[in-house]
């Protein structure tokens, strides 16, 4: 090939490769514009005033303090409390939702009657918002309102108990979001092959052999990804406690991020609010990365 | 290994109300330890006659019988079948030893040690000794095929099920697989049947094999008697390759009268199509490889001009075209006539079949070969 050809072609290849990648940054720009303005600003910033004592009315006159803030958190007994109260709520929802949706898939996909309007029923709560869930479980858990009559049997004054509010909270959680666990799980067990059922039926394989030596372990990806992004969810309760408790009774359902609330919009400290914001936002990423290790351990 | 009896089975779907009925009244025996091919066009129904077999599928009506015993309402895992799927359906979270060991376990009271010798001494026997280890995603098309015969020796089942299980091999692979699994079957004298669209696979592998069209057997033979005896049209348009040729013909005494050619045949011929048909219109059939092309017109042969010259190695196939009809001939390989030349066809009259154009069967279906087929009752029932 000549010379000429060469500078032809790299002049169309360049020109290609610039169009290509102007084309890639305006598909990407609606994006990029909203991460930067709305998440990458606020970050840099949050990391800024989280090195001061901030002055809320008065910005300027906000004190550096250095690490003062984060030293704070180090002592700080009720952010413990509340990590811990996090955690225990994660540990009673996402195992909760990822065995429920798992049933709930497996019987619904067995084609028994009224399977659609199964799909519609478990997933309706999912797409209601919080606020209805929480004065609906409130109402539901013997607060006061109609249900009360009904349900006081059951539930008693679950909110107004310190050791049941959290599981309380949790169950509401469970009823609102384990729709959307099901749709998940129940695509996955839907994507299943047929064929593996019918070569396991050849081996011998019964229907409980089959569930657990063929169903869940080709489910095994969608429910790794269930309990990762319910603990990513569930870690950041906000809603439920702001709704139905007030993160009482006694504090026994203030959450990390409820937590962060009260600093920020009721006490107004948001260069410690800031900190805690930060110490929450590193323990999230060290889940992610966990969950994310364990992924690919189990995949591979 | 056991016999397979098929009694008058039926296998009707209904999807919501719209019944299509697969499987019509197919009676059919499986000898024990015979290799038996069911081939027929997609649709036809072979497929489903085989997973009834399995017990996969239910049967609507009839009788299986797997040796002594009617399975008709055994489960699957309790018919003593291994089955190899045509896209393998092998456990892709498992080992290949684990896919093989799995029906194992759950059949039988052998011990681990035990199951794992008889797991490799097969893994062996397929030549994928060094493969126990891995998962089916990282094997190649041809050792997950492998794996999935594996599976199904290792169990020593009393009858072996292959649903088109090479269909999904590139060519070549296929021809070796082919042998393979018939040396195998040769070895292992286990019942099996094989279901295949491909009639190359029909014709080389089988001890018999069912020509199956729309839930019905055509016919039932060795492949030679199914390929030079074709009891209706379907099976002599179904079996061989390049198809038979065929032409519309009505019969005036001893001679076929086509759009633009006459054959005359004998007395013995000319009765039999008589005793068979009444006179109504008829279709002549015969074979590329039984053709021969000469220059020269003449008598009994058939005026025609070469439309198309194809190499297929050793042989040439020439399409050529009469009035109405497209003709093809195969010819030795060196012999390469011009494109656009007129010819003429000559072919043995006891090479040819006639048809009746109205039921397809073939008149001279006897006459043509010395054994006659096991078809009776107007080519639908099989039971030997």
């Amino acid at each position: 090939m000549s010379t000429s050809d060469h500078r032809l072609l790299d002049r169309l290849g360049g020109d290609y490769v610039d169009r290509e990648t102007i084309e890639g940054l305006l598909f990407a720009a609606p994006y990029l514009i909203v991460f930067v303005v709305f998440l990458a600003v606020p970050l840099v910033y949050g990391l800024y005033m989280s090195f001061f004592e901030w002055n809320f009315l008065n910005p300027d006159q906000s004190e550096f303090v250095g690490l003062e803030n984060y030293r704070t958190i180090i002592a700080d007994g009720r952010f413990h409390t509340a990590l811990l109260q996090t955690f225990y709520f994660v540990f009673l929802t996402v195992p909760a939702m990822t065995v429920l949706g798992v049933v709930m898939a497996l019987g619904v996909n067995r084609g028994i009657k009224g399977t659609r309007f199964l799909q519609f029923a478990y997933f309706v709560p999912y797409v209601t918002t919080v606020s209805i869930v929480g004065l609906l479980w409130v109402q539901m858990y013997g607060a006061n309102g109609v249900f009360t009559q009904y349900t006081a049997w059951l539930f008693g004054r679950v909110l107004s108990d310190t050791s049941l509010a959290m599981p309380g909270l949790a169950l509401t959680t469970v009823w609102w979001q384990v729709g959307f666990f099901f749709a998940i799980l129940l695509a996955a067990r839907q994507s299943v092959p047929e064929h593996l059922y019918e070569a396991a039926k050849l081996d011998g394989a019964g229907t409980i052999r089959m569930t657990w030596d063929i169903t869940i372990p080709q489910m095994k990806n969608s429910i790794i990804f269930c309990v990762i992004a319910g603990t990513i969810l569930q870690f950041q309760v906000f809603g439920q406690p702001f709704v139905m408790t007030d993160g009482g009774p006694a504090g026994s359902t203030e959450t990390a991020v409820f937590y962060l609330y009260e600093l920020g919009f009721r006490t107004f400290d948001l260069g410690y609010g800031a900190a805690v914001g930060y110490v929450i936002m590193v323990i999230l990423i060290a889940i992610s990365l966990v969950n994310y290790y364990v992924i690919e351990e189990t995949v591979n | 290994m056991s016999e397979i009896t098929c009694t008058d089975v039926s296998k009707l779907y209904d999807p919501k109300g719209n019944s299509i009925l697969a499987v019509d009244e197919v009676s059919l025996t499986i000898r024990d330890g015979e290799f038996l091919t069911i081939v027929g066009p997609s649709g036809s129904g072979k497929s489903t006659l085989l997973r009834m077999i399995a017990g996969l599928e239910d049967i609507t009506d009839g009788e299986i019988r797997i040796g002594d015993r009617v399975v008709n309402d055994v489960p699957p895992q309790r018919r003593d079948v291994a089955m190899v799927f045509q896209n393998y359906a092998l456990y892709p979270h498992m080992s290949v030893q684990k896919n093989m060991s799995y029906g194992l376990k759950l059949t039988t009271d052998l011990s681990t040690e035990e199951i794992n010798q008889r797991v490799e001494e097969t893994a062996e026997m397929m030549g994928i000794g060094d493969q126990l280890e891995k998962k089916p995603g990282s094997l190649s098309g041809g050792q997950q095929q492998r794996v999935a015969t594996g599976r199904a020796i290792v169990r020593d089942p009393e009858v072996f099920l292959f649903d088109e299980p090479l269909s999904n091999l590139d060519a070549k692979l296929r021809m070796s697989m082919r042998t393979e699994l018939q040396r195998l079957q040769e070895d292992l004298e286990t019942t099996s049947v094989y279901v295949t669209h491909d009639q190359t696979e029909a014709m080389t592998m089988s001890d018999r094999i069912v020509i199956f069209d729309e839930g019905e057997i055509q016919q039932v033979g060795t492949p030679e008697e199914v390929y030079a005896n074709p009891t209706n049209r379907f099976v002599a348009d179904f079996i061989g390759s390049p198809s038979m040729n065929f032409a519309t013909v009505e019969m005036e005494g001893n001679v076929l009268i086509g759009a633009d050619f006459e054959y005359r045949v004998s007395d013995r011929i000319a009765d039999r199509v008589r005793e068979g048909d009444g006179g109504a219109e008829l279709e002549l059939g015969i074979r590329p490889e039984d053709v021969t092309v000469e220059a020269e017109p003449g008598d009994n042969r058939i005026p025609v001009t070469l439309d198309v010259v194809e190499h297929e190695g050793s042989d040439n196939y020439l399409y050529l075209v009469s009035e109405d009809v497209e003709w093809t001939v195969r010819v030795p390989g060196d012999r390469r006539p011009e494109e656009g030349s007129r010819l003429h066809l000559e072919f043995p009259e006891s090479e040819l079949h006639v048809f009746d154009r109205a039921s397809g069967e073939n008149l001279l279906a006897e006459e043509t070969t010395e054994k006659p087929t096991a078809v009776t009752d107007g080519g639908r029932s099989a039971e030997e």
